[in-house]
């Protein structure tokens, strides 16, 4: 085994967390680093570059089958870095703001359901109790959604399996689908596909995508997953049989707030595109009315270093 | 006959804790309400509540915080953690350090009572 990397990498491999190799000893530490160079990559203004290094120990059943060391894109200097900064401070500020609106929200729908359980069915009040609790939820979920928006830009990118977050999220749909009888099937291609992300927002994407599907089949319909590696691509397709998206929609769907469902935001496109697009990816789809959609998410695979280390 | 369930919850939104505690009362529930970590375990000593609902940012200690000191009052406690934060970090470290369930506002209130029962029974 070959390890050629320079000394700044150091703190990566003094770590006593895991020994890469006996002779000479080489430990690795799991995680995310940050990497400073102060000479290889000189910038103009501060002389450094700056790296995220995540490293990752790949386990099998025999044990551990080798070590991921994985570099986001080119190196950042400090000064790329300000932006992202503040806009993460927006994404903080967004999140106190919305945790402020919660708790009135959340005591005024507790108390129209104490209301509810208090009015007999005949009653006229009892609707309209009904009625305003849906509209909260509907807030609610508005919130909920900006909140994510308010999120995208913040930088909190780790190593995510891409299979094993599609499966979870797939659990949560275990009792939906099999309520709606649906016929589904997960096929993947690559077990070890990961990718450099933020793993709650590509979590909503997959989301946003097996919802939709969901509620476009109908009973005993069918839902196909596929996830792919191909020419340095990640592809995840989330393929249906539902009744397809008609011609006069197609240009607007991922338009913020156009929704043709009921108590829908239409913010879940809209999200899922810059969430998307934030990873440096491509999100589109292919529909026949009638016949099904399928959409199509993907993301460019990362440079690593030495992709996989044989030990 | 045996006394009524007890249930302290701990919420620093007022209109928060009023509404929890006249649901549960609504259930036949005995209940009593607390702002702080400080007034919930002054109330824990004096009421021994079977069971405590906890808003996990209160004042002057983190929920988490409060649920490990009631339980030196009454070992038997059972917690049930709200939120307004549903980040799966802070849903796993409540149910790692003890809570029997951890709720993201807003919540059914339904689906409270069903936990309490649960959480009463086992």
């Amino acid at each position: 085994m070959s390890l050629r990397y320079s000394n700044v990498f150091e703190d990566l491999f003094t770590d006593k967390s895991y020994k890469l190799s006996e002779d000479p000893a080489v430990y690795i530490r799991e995680g995310s680093h940050t990497v400073v160079l102060e000479n290889n990559f000189q910038d103009e203004k501060t002389g450094c570059r700056t790296f995220n290094v995540n490293t990752a120990v790949v386990r099998n059943e025999q044990g551990v089958s080798g070590v991921i060391v994985y570099c986001e894109g080119e190196g950042k200097s400090e000064d790329d870095k300000v932006p992202s900064e503040s806009l993460s401070v927006i994404g903080e500020l967004a999140a106190s703001a919305v945790h402020e609106i919660k708790n009135p929200l959340f005591s005024i729908r507790g108390f129209l359901q104490i209301l509810d359980n208090t009015l007999s069915e005949s009653d006229k009040r009892k609707e309209y109790v009904k009625i305003m609790i849906s509209e909260v939820d509907r807030l609610e979920s508005l919130v909920k959604d900006f909140l994510m928006l308010a999120k995208i830009k913040s930088d909190s990118k780790e190593l995510v399996w891409v299979c094993e977050l599609i499966k979870e999220v797939i659990e949560l749909y275990k009792n939906s689908f099999e309520k709606k009888k649906i016929q589904f099937k997960l096929c993947i291609n690559d077990e070890s596909i990961f990718l450099w992300a933020d793993r709650d927002q590509l979590e909503q994407v997959f989301i946003n995508l097996i919802q939709n599907a969901f509620e476009a089949v109908e009973e005993g319909g069918s839902i196909d997953i596929i996830v792919s590696k191909l020419n340095e691509k990640v592809t995840v397709e989330v393929k249906d049989n539902g009744r397809g998206i008609g011609p006069e929609v197609k240009d607007k769907i991922f338009s913020p707030f156009f929704t043709t469902k009921k108590n829908g935001t239409g913010l879940g496109l809209f999200i899922s595109k810059r969430i998307v697009e934030n990873h440096g990816g491509n999100i589109y789809f292919n529909s026949v009315e009638e016949e099904g959609t399928t959409f199509v998410v993907e993301f460019p695979m990362g440079k690593t270093i030495d992709d996989r280390l044989n030990l | 006959m045996d006394r009524k369930n007890r249930i302290l919850v701990v919420d620093d939104q007022v209109w928060v804790r009023r509404m929890l505690l006249e649901a549960l009362q609504f259930q036949g529930y005995e209940v009593f309400g607390a702002s702080s970590g400080f007034e919930a375990l002054k109330l824990a000593a004096e009421k021994k509540p079977d069971l405590a609902v906890i808003d996990m940012a209160i004042p002057g200690m983190d929920g988490l915080t409060l649920l490990s000191m009631l339980r030196e009052i009454n070992l038997n406690l059972q917690g049930i953690m709200i939120s307004g934060d549903g980040e799966k970090k802070s849903v796993k470290k409540a149910l790692e350090g003890g809570a029997f369930a951890y709720l993201v506002k807003p919540f059914d209130i339904s689906s409270l009572e069903n936990l309490i029962k649960k959480a009463l029974t086992s």
